[in-house]
């Protein structure tokens, strides 16, 4: 019997965010260097210090689905988004579900259906009705959003919610990556999804983390501070075995996973991103590759101080010189952070980089930070991508790392 | 899956500190005292078990991290002390053994959430700075890294009570591929008026409890372990709850014969307690019920649940099930087994 780990690939991919509504959207923004931050209107942002975000495009517009009037009535910001992407990532499989046997729906958020529960509190502290209340606490769960979407667009999933912070969407990928090569299952759908909250938004400004400017800028050396988003991006998994039987098309191959964790400070990472270092190097072993076949690497680059330089770091530690042939962008210029999200929507980009052959861009950087070795894309540029890598760095030190493979190689 | 080996154990519980503590009040069958819990602002009142933290508090290690931490956080890292020995810890600071740490949650840090949106209401000028971070679902997981120095991977888990389940199956995998060595399986929940608010929304004059469960597994020898994890048995709706229940029950059937008891999710309220009782009349005589006991702790009742079992397992049971319906999610059962 062979102990060789079955190759997973991706086939199936969707995704929405504040750059585009669907994966041809993204791509096209991608090529053309758009970026989208502006005023958010519906929460009040009067007494933020920034007011502005990445804010998805025509969240309203929802792909068909069993829901009842009612039921979309109820979604909130962040199930709407899941809706938009998992939709997207089915519309291409050919896999023939079987609507009894459930599919692992493995998924990352770090802030879920928040809204749902700053509206229940709200209510609950004016005192008077209950009326709506037990409705809201039962969509708030995050694992009712993801019933939701299964029934939505007619499968039951084994849902499993990963919430490790800003690594949660890569961290639900490299899992589902991990149940398929363990040959636990022979398909999964993977990936993440944060949206906008009152709660979170003032969170991050408390902390003096949002760029005042509203305009993040990664790796620039006066950068100052991050940019919130909100999306999702979804990823439809299968096994070779899988691919042979159903016939579908090939994205990219899922190559090496890794993760680490930073146990410098629950909010900074250790300036010499040891973590980082550690989790590029795991996936790289795992993929069998070392920086110098990494193509292009789409960056954690929140455009904190603190963040990039460690990255930067981390880049150079572990490529040394080979550091100067690897492209890095950070696409949350283009989107903002998106948290729960960040690792879903920025594989996305990575398959995006290699399906059309482009490396992305860091946006808005004028004066390149003196930490950085590795060639900066300022401008998004035709490449010869096989390999893209990248990272994710959470909150609390969760450090998770992807790497993908074109799929005619 | 491989059986996971049970190494260690830890607890805190409105029964007290350890395991034992819960296990012999969940034994007696006596409900604990219930405090009433006050809503901010109100003269409301919610009824719930809490955790004497003041006899415990001396345990608690001295750590910058801990200096603002919630009690999620701090009931998490008694559990985790209790079950990670001395010996392991010194191997895991040595990287002789790496540690994967999994924490279960439903509600996490619900005390700092509370008070961080009220104050952001007031004036988000004013918003504390401070309780933000530990707010985040996943900071009670990187306190639990950092105390133990462990550069593993460290996951927080959502989702309805049984998925500590989910957590002891991703142990299973992440043993099995060889990512880690040893895993610490962790739950922890804390009172608050908001949690209790939302489940008197479901049950009337139910008791929210909070506290922590842990356990320390791994693929090595040992007398105990978790032998068999059937699940998920997926759901959405009351009526496939009652169907998944009972598919979780059925995979218990085959081995009567063998199991001395079972720990149910029987809370005395509720329409579904009567459809565990009768699924498993079936199997076992003897039935522990830790939620009549202590009321609901939401993520962490499968965690007392298991505990409950492991203490059996070291008294005088060889094999004990486990039978876990959830909230709103999903199913699971599973049987521990001695040696």
């Amino acid at each position: 019997m062979s102990t060789v780990p079955p190759r997973v690939f991706v086939t199936g991919i969707g995704i929405t965010s504040p750059i585009g509504k669907d994966w041809e959207g993204n791509v096209q923004s991608l090529k053309r260097g758009h970026s989208n931050f502006r005023e958010i209107d519906f929460f009040d942002v009067s007494r933020q210090r920034t007011k502005t975000a990445g804010i998805a495009r025509d969240i309203d517009d929802l792909p068909e689905s069993r829901l009842s009037q009612k039921e979309l009535r109820r979604l909130d910001r962040g199930t709407k988004l899941l809706l938009q992407a998992t939709a997207e990532a089915l519309e291409s499989v050919t896999v023939s579900f079987d609507s009894d046997e459930p599919i692992p729906l493995i998924v990352g958020t770090s802030a879920a259906a928040m809204p749902i529960g700053e509206s229940f509190y709200r209510q609950s502290v004016a005192g008077g009705s209950l009326r709506g209340q037990l409705t809201k606490i039962e969509h708030y769960q995050p694992q009712r959003q993801l019933t939701t979407v299964g029934h939505a667009l007619g499968f039951t999933p084994n849902a499993l919610i990963i919430s490790n912070a800003c690594a949660s969407g890569a961290n639900a990928i490299g899992h589902a990556f991990q149940m398929l090569r363990a040959g636990q299952s022979q398909t999964a759908l993977a990936g993440g999804f944060d949206a906008l909250s009152q709660l979170v938004f003032a969170g991050f400004d408390t902390l003096q983390a949002l760029a005042e400017s509203g305009i993040p800028r990664p790796f620039d050396a006066n950068r100052d501070g991050l940019a919130l988003g909100e999306g999702a991006a979804m990823f439809f998994l299968e096994t070779e075995e899988s691919v042979q039987k159903s016939g579908s098309t090939v994205l990219a191959e899922v190559v090496g996973y890794g993760v680490a964790s930073d146990l410098h400070h629950l909010t900074q990472p250790h300036p010499d991103g040891i973590a980082a270092t550690c989790s590029m190097t795991a996936a790289c072993k795992q993929a069998g590759l070392t920086a110098k076949d990494i193509d292009y690497l789409n960056s954690h680059g929140t455009g904190t101080p603190l963040n990039d330089v460690a990255e930067a770091n981390a880049i150079a530690h572990w490529a040394g010189t080979d550091a100067r042939g690897i492209a890095v962008s950070s696409t949350k210029s283009a989107t903002g952070h998106l948290l729960g999200g960040a690792g879903a929507v920025e594989s996305a980009y990575c398959l995006a980089a290699i399906l059309n052959q482009f490396t992305p861009a860091s946006l808005n950087v004028r004066t390149p930070d003196e930490a950085i070795t590795f060639d900066l894309v300022q401008e998004p540029r035709e490449q010869k991508i096989t390999h893209a890598l990248t990272n994710s760095f959470g909150f609390g030190g969760s450090n998770a790392t992807l790497i993908f493979k074109a799929a005619s190689s | 899956m491989t059986p996971l080996s049970i190494q260690g154990t830890g607890c805190v519980s409105p029964a007290g500190l350890g395991p034992a503590a819960l296990a012999s009040a969940v034994r007696s069958g006596q409900p604990l005292p219930v405090e009433a819990l006050e809503k901010t602002g109100c003269d409301q009142t919610y009824p719930a078990r809490r955790v004497d933290w003041k006899s415990m508090r001396k345990e608690l290690p001295k750590s910058p991290r801990l200096r603002r931490s919630s009690p999620v956080t701090r009931f998490g890292t008694l559990a985790a002390l209790q079950a990670v020995p001395q010996g392991t810890r010194e191997a895991i600071e040595a990287g002789k053994i790496r540690l994967g740490i999994i924490a279960a949650f439903m509600n996490g840090c619900v005390n700092y959430s509370n008070r961080f949106y009220s104050e952001v209401l007031a004036d988000p000028n004013l918003a504390s700075p401070l309780l933000f971070p530990e707010t985040v679902f996943n900071a009670p997981a990187s306190h639990f890294a950092t105390l133990l120095n462990s550069r593993g991977p460290a996951y927080t888990l959502l989702g309805d009570s049984a998925t500590w389940f989910s957590a002891l199956q991703m142990a299973d995998l992440w043993l099995t591929t060889d990512m880690v060595d040893s895993v610490l399986v962790i739950s922890a929940e804390e009172c608050d008026w908001l949690s209790a608010e939302a489940l008197n929304l479901y049950q009337k004059g139910a008791a929210v409890t909070e506290g922590a469960a842990a356990v320390l597994v791994d693929h090595q020898p040992s007398d105990l372990s978790i032998s068999q994890i059937n699940g998920p048995f997926s759901y959405r709706t009351s009526s496939e709850k009652m169907e998944a229940t009972q598919r979780a029950a059925s995979t218990l059937e085959g081995e009567t014969s063998r199991l001395d008891l079972v720990v149910d999710d029987i809370s005395g309220f509720g329409h579904f307690d009567q459809n565990q009782a009768q699924l498993l009349d079936q199997i076992a005589n003897q039935r522990l019920s830790p939620k009549t006991v202590l009321g609901d702790a939401f993520g962490v009742s499968a965690g007392f649940q298991t505990l409950v079992a492991i203490d059996a397992l070291q008294s005088d049971s060889s094999a004990v099930a486990v039978l876990s319906p959830g909230g709103n999610q999903h199913a699971f059962s599973a049987i521990l087994t001695a040696s």
